[in-house]
This record gives C-alpha cells, structure tokens and sequence, in this order.
C-alpha cells in the first residue's frame, strides 16, 4: 500500500512540475487576470489609494498582498502570475487537506482529491481556500472544540472577507446557518450563545483594526461604498457582467441524434446544468441522510460542504462560463470524492458490486470530463522547447512568458516611453489593465477595467474623470476582446461620443489605435 | 382531507373560470366610473351602487401600479402618478403583502378579484365557525351564526381592506381562548402571525380596533392572558417593522394627522343606532332609494354593527337569562363599549374631542356591536334550543300576530290610498313599509319557529331559523356587491386617450373627470392625490395655491400662475377656464325641484361679453326625460337676450352643467336676471337645481385673454382639455436639462450649465430621497414643496433615487423578528413532545427507517433518478401554465442585457423556483416510490 502511495505521488509530483512549468512559462500571459492585479500594484507605486483611486472588485488584503510583492520583488506579470500560483498552491492544498483530514477520509482518497485538486489549482483560488479555512474551522467547532477556535473563526471570516466580499459572505452564510441550526436543537443555548460571541469577537477585531488601517489612509468609506457597489452590481440586471442563464433545450440543439444528443450532454456549457443537477443531488443526499437518523458529526460537517456548494453555485446565475463553472467546482469535487470512497469501501451489504461500479463510473466520467477541459494545458509541454528555443520579442515587465501580439505590445511600449514621462495618464479603452502595468503609467479614471462602468452613475464618473484630468492618450487595441462580446464603446457611448469631440487619432501602431487630445 | 382539498380548489377555480368566461364579467363595481360625465358621454347611467367608489378609484389602480412594478422587477415604494409623487408602500391601504393579493398578481383579474373576495368571505365564516364551536355551541347553531355574520359590516366592507383585517378578528379570538383553555405554546406563537396577518390587511385603524378589542376580551374572561394577547401585538409590529416605518414616517408627515386633529370626533349620532335594526330606513344605495344620514355619515357607517333584529332579541333574551356566565359577560362588556366608543355619548363624546383618540375612525368600532350581538345571539339560540320549558305564551303570538296584520293591511292599503303625507315620497313610504314588515315577520317566524321546537323534526326547525335569520341578514346584503362587466373595467375612452397621446401632470376643475387615483390604471399622472395621508407639505401649497373648492372638493378655479408653479399640462374641466368665472350664488345647500317652478337670479352687467353659464343641477338618483329651458333677460325690458335648452338626460346629480351662450356683452350697470324652467310631464321625470336661499347655484363665465395663446384646447362631450405646451420637471436658470431616466423611484438626468446653479425638481420633497451627481453623494434642498439640487459647471450625471432608510430599518428589524420567531417555533417543535407537529415527525420518521432498512440501494437510487425526473416534468409544467414573467427594466446599464433586453430576474426567479419546486416535488414522489416498494413488498 506505502509503495503505491509512493509511485501515486511521484507521479503527481511529477504532473503537478509539469502543470506549473506549463502554466507558467508555456500559456500566454493574461492581460485581465493576473493583468488586474498588476495594474492595481502598479497604480499604488504611483501613489494611487486603493478604491478612492481605483475601483477594486477584489477584497484589499489580496491586492495588497499582491502590491507588497511588486514593490519589493516582482517585476513582471509572470512574476505576479506565479506569485498568484504559489500562493494558490500554499493556502488551496493545505486548507483542502485539513478539511479531507477532519472528515476523517481515507489517506488514499485524501490523497486522490488533493492530486485532482491540484490538477486544476487554476480554478482553486486563495479565495476559495480562505472560505474552506472559514468552514474547516466550523467543523473544529462541531468536534467540540471552543472559545479560541470560535474566536480564530471570526477573525478567518473577516480576513476572507477583506479578501473577496463573495467568498467571504458565502462563507459567513454557512458559519451563521451552522452556528444558529444548533439554537434549535440544544438545552443549553447560553453556552451556544458564548461560542457565537467569540466569532463576533474575532471579527470585530480584525474589522477594527481593518478599519483604523483603511481609515489613516483614507480609503475607508471609498471601500464601503465599492464594495456594495460590487456585492450589489452583481446581482440583477445592473451586472456589469453576465449572460443569461443557457436555455437547455438550445444547448441540447433540439437534435436527437444520438452523437449530438451525447456532445451536447457532455459539452462546456452543459456544465452548469450538471451543477444544477448535483445541487438537487445534494438536497436529495441531505434528505436521505435527515431521515435515515444519521446525523452524525461528520455528516454535520459534510452539510457544511452541501450549503457552502449551494450557496457557490448561485454565481453561476451571474455569469455562467467556463470559467466561473470551474469556479464553483472544489467544492463539488470534494464532496464527489466522499462519495466515491463510501462506494469504493464502505462495508454496507446492501450496496452490490454493480451498484458501487456503476455509480462509481458516473462520478469517474464527470471528474474526467473536468479534467478534459485542461487537455491544451498539459499538452502545451510539449511546446516548451519551442518557447525556449524562441527568440521571442520580450516585452518590459511580461517576464519571459509569451504573451499575444508581442511585438505590437513592444512597438506601443516604445511609443509611450519615448513620448511621455512617468506621471503622464494614459486610458486604455480596452479591457486590457496589465498594460497599465506594462506601459507602467497611471490611469486618470478609477476604472481600469472600463466594462465594469457601463452604468451611467459610473459613466458618467468616468468620462468626468478624463474630461478632467492631463490624460495625454487613449489607447484602443482593437485586437483585444470584448467581454460578453460587447465592446466598451457600445458599453459606454458617452466615451465614444468624447473620443469622437474631444480626441483625434494621432498615431496607429499595428492594430492599435492611439487618440490624442484635441 | 388533501385530496378533498385539492379537489374543491380545482372545482372552485373551475368554477370561477366558467363564471368569467360566460359572463364575461369581473367582481369589481367597475360601473361606477360611468356615473362620472367623463365615462358616460351617453348620460348619466345609474350605477348598482354609487357608494362602491374607492374600490374602484383607489384600491383597484393601486392593485395594477403594484403588479406593473412587480412584473418590472422592482418594490413599489413610490408613487410618482399622484401628488407630483408620494410614498406607495407607506400606504397601507394597498395591502400588497397581504397573502390573498398573490392571486392578483399570478391570475387574470376576472378571476382573481372573485377569488380573493370568495376566500375572504370564506375564511371569515369558517373562523367565525371556530371561535363558536371552541366556545361550545353546537354545530348548527354555530354554522347558521357564521353565514349570517356576512351581513352588515363585512358585507359592506367586502372590497375594502379593513374586511382584510377584520376577517382574521374571530380567529384571533380562537387563539386566546385555546391557549387560556389549554396553555399551549403553539397558540403564543400563532397569536402574533395571525395579528401580523392582520397587519399586512391594510387597515391601520381597523387593526388598531381588533387589537383594543383583543385586549378587552382576554382581560375580561381570562384576566392574566391579556399579557400574552399584549406581547403578540407588540411583536407582530416588530414583524411588520418593513411597513410600520415607513407608515409612521409618512404619518407623521401626512396632511391627514393634522386636519383630522382640527375636525371634531369620528363618532356616530346616537339616534342611528336605530339602524343596527332597520337598515333601509333611509334606503340603501343599491336600492332604488337612498339619502345618506348627513355629509360624512353614509349607509357603510350606519349599518356596521347589524347584525338584525332577531339577533338583538336572541341577544337580550340571553343577557338576561345567563348573565352570570363568563361568555356573555364578556360580549355584553365588548357591546357596551363599543357602542360607547362608536356613539356619541354626552361625556364621552367630550372626552374624545380632547384626547388624539379622535383622530382615529371610532364610529368604525360599530363593527363590533354587530359581532357581539351576534355572540350572544349564538350562545342565547344554542341555550334556548335547549331549554325543556316552553317560554312563548300564546297571548304573546296573539298580539304579535294582530300587529303584523295590521302592518300588513297597511302596505297594502298603501298601494291604493294615496299617502299624502309623503306626496313624492310615496313609494318611499311603500319601500320602508315593506322593509319593515319584512324584518317583523321574519322576527316573528323565527321566534315562531324556535318556541315550538318540539313539536317540529330537528331538519324543519333549522330550516326555519335559517330562513327567517338569514331573510334579515344574508338577504339584506349579498346584493349590495356586485360583478361588472368587462367592458366598464377601466375602459379607454377620447378623454384617455387624448390625455394619454398628451403626458404631463393634469388637474381636475369643477366636475370629477379624472379623480385621483383613477389616473394610475391608465398610468396618466395626477397632480392630486388621495391616498387618505397625502404628503402634507404638498397638499398645503396646493391647497394654497387652488385655494377655491367646490361641493366635490374639486378645485374650481385656476390661475395661470398656479398651474404653473405646479407643472400641470391638462387641465380637465366642466367649463371653458379661458373665461373669467364670476360666482353669483355660491350657496350649495339645498336641492329645489324644477317642476312647475321658475327661478329666477338677477345680476348686474360689467361690460364684458358673457359666454358661458354654470348650473349645478340635481337627478334624483334616477334617469329623467325632461328639458331644462335657460333665458337670459334685461330685467328693465323684460328683452330676453340669450336662450338655451339642455335634455335633463345629459346632468349628472349634484354636478355642475355648463350652458354655452351665444356670445353677449352686459351693458355695465344694468340689472339682468337668469330664468331657469323645465318642460315636464311628471314627478318621476324631473330635475332639479342645487342652491341656497330658494336661489339656485350660478357662475357666470365672462371673455378672458389671460389663457390666450399659451395652450390648445379641445371639447370632449361635456369636458373641456386645455393643454399647455410641455413643461420640464426640472427647471434651472441657464441650465440645460435632458432626461434619461425617470421610473417612480429613479430620475436619471445630465444637467450642463457654466456655473453653479440651483435646479428645481418637480417632484415632492420627501426624506428618503438620495442624490448623487457624477457618482458623488449630494444634497437634496426643498423649493415650496419640491425637491431642489446644485449642479456644478460643466456637464453633471444627477441620479436622484428613492431609498426610504425607513424601509430598510424597518426590513432589518422584521428579518430579526422573524428569525427569532422562526427560532422559537423551531426550538418548541423540538422540545415540545406533545406536539402535534413532532409526534407526527418522529413517527414518520420511525416508520421510514423501517422501510429504508429494508430497501436495496439500486431502488433506492433509481427512484430518486425518477422522482428529479418527474419534478423536473413538474417545474416545466408550472413554468408553462404561470403567465408570471418580468419585463426587462429599461435600467442605467448598457451590458448583455440591455443589449438583448433580457431581463436577469427572470433567471433567478426560475433558477430559485426549479431549486424549490424539483427538491419538493421529487422528494414527495421519491417518499411515494420508496413507500410503494415496502407494499408491494
């Protein structure tokens, strides 16, 4: 058995070098995700507050975090991008451990998840490790465990929310249905009651001392009205981003034949209809469990899981792409995991070998499915000799990662450095805020990522800001992408109108168009 | 019992589907608006009854505001059709979270109006049912008592919301009692939902009223239970916290607190309690006669506390044979009282007048006279039902007899003598007389029926009961509402239209055209309001500025300033309001008959050109074939100068008739005189003319030019529209406006201007409105009664939005209370173990264990896979048969949406509904299968 587990790990440790050197070096860079961040950083170098300066929609700990390490150590956005992988992997596999470790799994089956886990550390953010941190902690508490642990909770429950105001308020929902559930059902609600103060505590503590951080320099009210702009932006139509929900008889395009019927079943944006249907799984699971009388503590924690997942799986109501898909995923493959090893070795008589292989297999098939959508990434290995061997046009503060259009993106870089100084503004049309860093100038707006101000309080905010500001370019690349394929001129015709009354195309460096002031 | 349930509901909306679909109807006095001149452009139709209005004009296009706002994706917190804006939830009245109005939103209006008054009447007689079964009177009794509870206060009430609140009084009275009874903690729990309930009704004073009431009863019968009936009131206000705030803000903002603390006391007039026994004493307005008791006091007021005559008698006889027991101790206190609150007693009467109580309606406490009439009745019948000795003698049928032959040989008499008493009240005479013989011979009957008991089989002794009971209850009262057809609900006539094609804020001049609320089902804009609160700074300034009432408390003249200064567009009137009005009787009294009388108003000449005369005329209530001949004379030459003609078929009662004159100018300083006659052939077929001092009602309307000019005009049968060019709603010097958005609780626009300016909103100045220009937090200032904001220089994005902090103070404190309640409910369920609710749980429970044990996990997991399956069949089913669907709400951003104009609610209303609808339904079946195997088994 040691021996196994030895060769499994090898092999994983082996994968996950390959997953990295891929992720890393091989896959362009992201001029949105890890681009956001960086520009945040770089904005802040330039003495910008956060949120007063720029429109954060992340919590200030995890740009913060990211500033730090830009202003005494990265360079570039490769930098950024393995710092943000690094410190995916150093939060996401321990807090999954201790989660799998608490629910008492078996070590090959915690070992099999964590490898699976690992295998799409990508979608497996810090911010979803603070919120199973939050919930590890809770199922330390259902174990017995008091006071100091209640007190650790509050102070991970706002920590997590200083990190991402979604994941933290998730998390706070499954900390406060677990901690009032009990209210119900025990004698003793005073000592209950104790142990809920100390959550409060711990977060009030870390609130205030947020707060006095925030305050002294001065980005606290610009925090709080952001960060309801966000929470609430986010829900309803007033969603900056977001398409509808996918209609499920288009995606099954009406066509019975069986190999279309089977593709359409098993393609990416079927997705959310699996998780929708291992949601009511999850209802019918809870049920069960309920009625059968086996409430147990580890079932107590695993419901701990099912809510976290139900709650997760709302955002897919916002925005349902691949990407938030793999978003609400950890969850869901932690608890696919549990499931799989009562199958494989739970000792009930009344579950036949047919029945552990084929409920086995369906779970397999879907785990499978997942890992399907990563395939370019571990093929991309095979790619790197191409990237070292490349004498590849290495744009100032990418690293040596490739990133798209290099050699425009080197031409623009030229252009800027030689026709303005550092404090000079500059506005990127697009949604492309890794330039800024790029470019290493600031922004005369808030909005880094002008998508996000198309409702017209924001507009209007926005195009003040540059109507107002020395802003010597606009730049418009008009090969980056539009997101939900709609381009932020349609987002925002009053910046179009001012571009049209206040701008001239000055100069066009490959497909980018670069507009000076009247 | 489910089955039985589910089956009646189909049947009941079947049945209700049938109804609307052949008699194309809906439950709605819609009618109504065709006695007003604007909807009956024919002449004037007698509605089925004239006091049916406010169902029609308020709650009704309250309802349709509501679902359009729900249906849009938003909270109806504002009103911006009325008043130049007013709240909306802060208004109460429109009960839009009381459960029954859910049919409303999710069905048709032909079938949910019937619906909801169906439900209502039901659930009132099945809670009246209740409390007397809990008080032990016997089935019959009970059931006879519970139908017959319809009549009066609840039967007129029907399409209020104050019978919201009302219907929920006997369950509350269960409640009490079952938890004084039996002390269990579920009816402490039950006690504040069902007065929350009662809340969510819409009827602050009349839940004041079932509170004080509640109060009183628990502290008679059971003394210390009044702590328990205190704490549930004051907890199902923290509940309701989301509506007691913003009510209380606009209360104590609200015109109505202050002019109702300067009138004099809500009470009735003593002598009216004779009505509680012959309703139709002065008709009823369904009938083909009535006259209300005065001004402010009409037939709804006066019948509250009926409940018969037979009850009163059942009533006294009880008071007087059981006075000892608790239970009729009790009702007789809560009559006493009530009759005390309700009436003017001479030292109450003044104790009242100099307390805050008289702001409250007291008189609407009749309403509980009539119910403790009927508790003692049921409890005196069910007594008397079972009394062995015979209490009639025969002496006493004998005289009775004689009386009602004699009332009997009177209306019949009445048809051949000639009443002279009453000249053209004769059939007035007949009416009465047979209403009062009706309610004696049915008295008789009952008590007939009841004091020869044994001699009669148990089947034929209800029967008659019921009979004679309900011939003066049930009878008196279920026509008095009523269905009307499709065609006159809301119906869009020229004068809508028009309106409609010509947006802006209008106002009503002289006649009632358009009154306010009416203007909301056609989404036409008002600049009055009648909410019953109305904001009170607006309504002063208005009221400042329109100083000048008529009878209908209409405005009756204008200015060009005023109009103005309130951005009115359309003004609706009666007459041409580009002459000059000069009032020469204004006196509004008295109503004199224009058969066989010539009246004659003299006036002197001004020198200017007369063009229109005014009348206000009279019909009696009825449809007259008749002329009325109008001459204009110079008194010296007896020259008659102008002459007209109108059909008594095109005045309305009490409204003003407005006569065009072919133009003359009045030499000034000459004496002229208006002769008004009528050509006649009867009584039945005559008007008459409204005045004071034998001098009827008379304007003259002399050639203006203020008007001239600045507006178009047009003449819709017997309306005049004036119509002013558009006016901005928002004004400042040198700034230039453009809207972008304007929803009731949302005014987006971009001011531009070159220097700081102060810009004027026409909108109401009311707390809870936020400002913010370019995304940046800024002041909102009041001008007059309006709302005002300083731009800066340059181009500003102004978004002004309606976010009450009370709403969401009060949601905060309703969500705790709720939680906590939800808490306690949950924690009693566990730890009660004499629960109902538990035994049931721990049995099931237990029995499923059982059948889980023995089920293999393949059919265990293959049914669930069917059950999701079924649900999902479920869902689709519900998502195809519910016409519930959001409309995209043209909102601030430009993204996805408003590119595809979807709207994203509708993907969390179903996403949320497929959670809930598959988890329960495949469940329930998955329990169904799971169970089927264990028999087959």
């Amino acid at each position: 058995m040691k021996k196994t587990l030895l060769i499994v790990f090898v092999l994983l440790i082996f994968i996950d070098v390959i997953w990295f050197t891929t992720y890393c070096f091989v896959m362009p860079i992201n001029l949105i995700d890890e681009g956001q961040f960086a520009a945040w950083a770089n904005h802040m170098m330039h003495g910008e507050k956060m949120y007063t300066d720029i429109y954060i929609t992340y919590g200030p700990l995890y740009v913060y975090l990211v500033y730090l390490y830009m202003k005494f150590g990265a360079t570039s956005l490769q930098g950024v991008r393995m710092f943000l992988f690094i410190l995916n992997f150093l939060t996401c596999i321990p807090m999954s451990y201790l989660i799998l470790k608490n629910l008492k799994l078996k070590k090959i089956t915690i070992l099999y998840t964590l490898s699976f886990l690992f295998l799409l550390l990508p979608i497996f953010s810090i911010r979803q490790a603070l919120g199973f941190f939050a919930i590890y902690l809770e199922m330390k508490l259902i174990d017995g465990e008091s006071r100091i642990v209640a007190f650790f909770l509050g102070i991970i429950l706002a920590v997590s929310f200083l990190f991402s105001p979604d994941i933290g308020l998730y998390a706070g929902i499954v900390v406060f249905v677990a901690n009032i559930v009990p209210l119900i059902f025990m004698r003793n609600v005073l000592e209950h009651m104790k142990r809920i103060i100390y959550v409060v505590l711990g977060a009030s503590l870390v609130g205030i001392v947020f707060a006095f951080w925030a305050a002294g320099e001065g980005w606290l009210s610009s925090y709080i009205t952001t960060t309801i702009d966000v929470l609430a932006t986010l829900s309803g139509t007033g969603s900056p981003i977001g398409q509808n929900y996918p209609y499920f008889f288009e995606l099954i395009h009406g066509n019975l034949s069986p190999i279309l019927l089977f593709k359409s079943i098993f393609s990416k944006e079927m997705l959310v209809y699996w998780v929708f249907l291992f949601n009511i799984i999850i209802v019918f699971t809870s049920f069960y469990t309920f009625l059968t009388g086996s409430i147990n503590k580890i079932n107590k924690k695993i419901f701990l899981l099912y809510l976290f997942c139900l709650i997760l799986s709302i955002t897919l109501i916002g925005r349902n792409g691949i990407g938030h898909v793999l978003f609400v995923l950890p969850p869901i493959i932690i608890i696919l995991f549990i499931f799989l090893e009562r199958l494989v070795f739970s000792s009930n008589e009344k579950m036949s070998n047919t029945f552990r292989l084929v409920m086995g297999s369906i779970i397999i098939i879907f785990l499978f499915r997942i890992l399907l959508i990563y395939r370019p990434t571990y093929f991309g290995i095979f790619r790197i000799n191409n990237i070292l061997a490349k004498d590849y046009e290495n744009v100032n503060l990418v690293g040596v990662a490739p990133v798209d259009n290099a050699s425009q993106l080197k031409e623009l870089k030229k252009f800027i450095d030689k026709q303005t100084v550092k404090d000079t503004q500059i506005f990127l049309l697009k949604d492309e805020p890794g330039l800024y860093a790029i470019l290493d100038r600031s922004n005369p707006t808030r909005y880094d990522l002008p998508f996000i101000a198309d409702s017209l309080p924001k507009r209007y905010e926005l195009i003040n800001q540059i109507k107002f500001s020395n802003i010597k370019y606009i730049i418009d690349d008009t090969l980056a992408w539009d997101v939900d394929g709609i381009s932020n001129r349609q987002r925002i015709p009053e910046l179009q109108r001012l571009l049209e009354n206040s701008f001239y195309k000055c100069d066009i460096i490959g497909k980018i168009n670069i507009y000076c002031k009247k | 019992m489910i089955k039985k349930v589910i089956l009646s509901i189909l049947i009941l909306v079947l049945f209700v589907e049938i109804v609307s679909l052949v008699t194309h109807t809906v439950f709605l006095p819609a009618d109504i608006l065709r006695t007003l001149p604007s909807f009956s452009e024919n002449g004037w139709i007698k509605p089925h009854n004239s006091l049916l209005s406010d169902p029609v004009f308020q709650f009704e296009p309250w309802r349709i505001f509501t679902k359009e706002q729900i249906v849009h994706g938003d909270v109806p917190l504002w009103n911006n059709l009325n008043g130049l804006g007013a709240p909306f939830l802060a208004n109460l009245q429109t009960s839009m979270f009381f459960p029954l109005q859910i049919l409303y939103y999710l069905l048709p209006v032909t079938w949910s109006l019937f619906l909801i008054a169906l439900f209502k009447v039901f659930l009132y007689e099945y809670f009246f049912y209740l409390y007397l079964r809990q008080n032990k009177i016997s089935k019959t009794v009970s059931a006879i008592t519970s139908i017959a509870s319809f009549g009066g206060f609840f039967a007129v009430w029907l399409n209020w919301p104050q019978t919201n609140v009302f219907l929920l009084f006997p369950l509350i009275l269960t409640f009490i009692d079952r938890y004084a009874v039996k002390k269990e903690k579920k009816y402490m729990i039950l006690l504040p939902i069902v007065f929350f309930l009662a809340f969510l009704g819409g009827h602050p004073e009349t839940f004041f009223l079932i509170s004080l009431t509640s109060v009183i009863y628990s502290l008679v019968r059971y003394r210390r239970t009044f702590i328990v009936v205190v704490t549930s009131i004051i907890f199902s206000m923290f509940l309701a916290s989301f509506l007691l705030f913003p009510f209380l803000e606009y209360l104590f903002n609200s015109y109505m607190l202050v002019s109702r603390l300067t009138q004099v006391t809500h009470q009735l007039p003593l002598y009216s309690l004779v009505f509680d026994t012959f309703p139709y004493l002065l008709g009823a307005p369904h009938l083909s006669f009535y006259k209300p008791l005065s001004d402010s006091i009409n037939y709804q007021e006066l019948v509250g506390g009926y409940a018969g005559l037979i009850a009163i008698l059942v009533a006294i006889i009880a008071i007087v044979r059981f006075l000892k027991n608790e239970f009729i101790k009790t009702w007789l206190i809560i009559g006493v009282v009530s009759i005390l609150v309700a009436y003017k007693f001479p030292v109450i009467f003044s104790l009242f007048e100099n307390s805050i109580i008289k702001a409250n309606a007291n008189h609407r406490m009749s309403a509980f006279i009539g119910i403790s009439t009927l508790m003692l009745f049921a409890f005196g019948l069910d007594m008397l039902m079972t009394v062995k000795k015979t209490i009639l003698t025969t002496k006493f049928v004998r005289s009775f007899s004689l009386f009602l032959t004699i009332l009997t040989c009177l209306y019949i008499l009445s048809f051949f003598i000639p009443l002279e008493v009453g000249g053209k009240y004769h059939d007035f005479y007949s009416f009465l007389l047979r209403h009062i013989l009706l309610i004696l011979f049915s008295t008789f009957f009952f008590f007939l029926v009841l004091f020869q008991r044994r001699r009669l089989s148990k089947r034929f002794l209800v029967l008659g009961l019921t009979v004679a009971f309900f011939s003066q209850t049930v009878l008196f009262f279920v026509p008095y509402n009523t269905f009307a057809p499709v065609s006159s609900y809301y119906p869009k006539n020229e004068m809508v239209e028009y309106l409609q094609s010509h947006p802006g804020n209008i106002l009503q001049v002289g006649n009632p055209s358009l009154p306010p609320n009416i203007n909301m089902a056609y989404g036409i804009s008002n600049v009055q309001n009648d909410d019953a609160l109305e904001v009170a700074s607006f309504r002063t300034d208005f009221d400042n500025a329109f100083p000048k009432k008529n009878l209908w408390r209409n405005v009756d003249d204008v200015t060009k300033v005023s109009l103005e200064n309130f951005n009115i567009r359309n003004v609706i009137s009666d007459y041409d309001i580009r002459n000059t009005k000069i009032s020469i009787n204004p006196g509004t009294k008295d109503v004199y008959p224009l058969l066989n009388n010539k009246y004659i108003i003299e006036f002197t000449g001004n020198g200017r050109e007369l063009r229109q005369a005014r009348l206000l005329t009279a019909t009696y209530n009825r449809v007259n074939n008749c002329i009325v001949k109008v001459n204009i004379l110079k008194v010296s030459k007896r020259e008659n100068i102008a002459r007209n003609t109108f059909p008594c078929t095109s005045v309305y009662d009490k409204m003003f008739y407005t006569l065009d004159i072919s133009p003359v100018t009045l030499k000034y300083g000459e004496k002229y005189a208006l002769e008004i006659s009528e050509y006649s052939d009867n009584v039945k077929n005559s008007v008459g003319v409204v005045g004071e001092n034998k001098m009827p009602y008379l304007d003259l309307l002399f050639q203006d030019d203020t008007f001239d000019g600045i507006g178009s005009y047009k003449k819709i049968t017997n309306f005049y529209i004036t119509t002013f060019k558009e006016r901005p709603l928002i004004r400042g010097k040198g700034v230039s406006i453009k809207i972008l958005k304007h929803s009731p609780t949302t005014l987006n626009f971009i001011a531009s201007t070159k220097k700081t300016t102060q810009v004027k909103i026409y909108k109401t100045f009311y707390p809870g409105w936020e400002a913010y220009i370019n995304n940046k937090k800024a002041r909102i200032g009041s001008l007059d009664s309006f709302m005002s904001i300083n731009v800066n220089k340059g181009e500003n994005f102004v978004s002004i939005s309606y976010r009450p902090k009370s709403f969401y103070l009060g949601m905060f404190v309703s969500f705790i209370s709720l939680f906590l309640l939800t808490l306690y409910i949950m924690r009693t369920l566990y730890f009660d173990k004499g629960n109902i609710f538990y035994r049931y749980f721990s049995n099931f429970d237990k029995n499923f264990r059982q059948i889980l044990a023995k089920l293999p996990l393949w059919y265990i997991t293959v049914s669930a896979v069917i059950s999701i399956f079924i649900g999902t069949l479920v869902y689709l089913f519900i998502l195809k048969i519910l016409p519930f669907r959001f409309v995209y709400n043209d909102n601030m951003v430009i993204n996805w949406f408003y590119e595809f104009k979807y709207p994203k609610q509708q993907d969390y209303f179903f996403y949320i509904l497929a959670m809930i609808v598959i988890s329960i339904i495949g469940v329930l079946v998955w329990l169904i299968l799971l169970n089927r195997y264990k028999k087959k088994k």
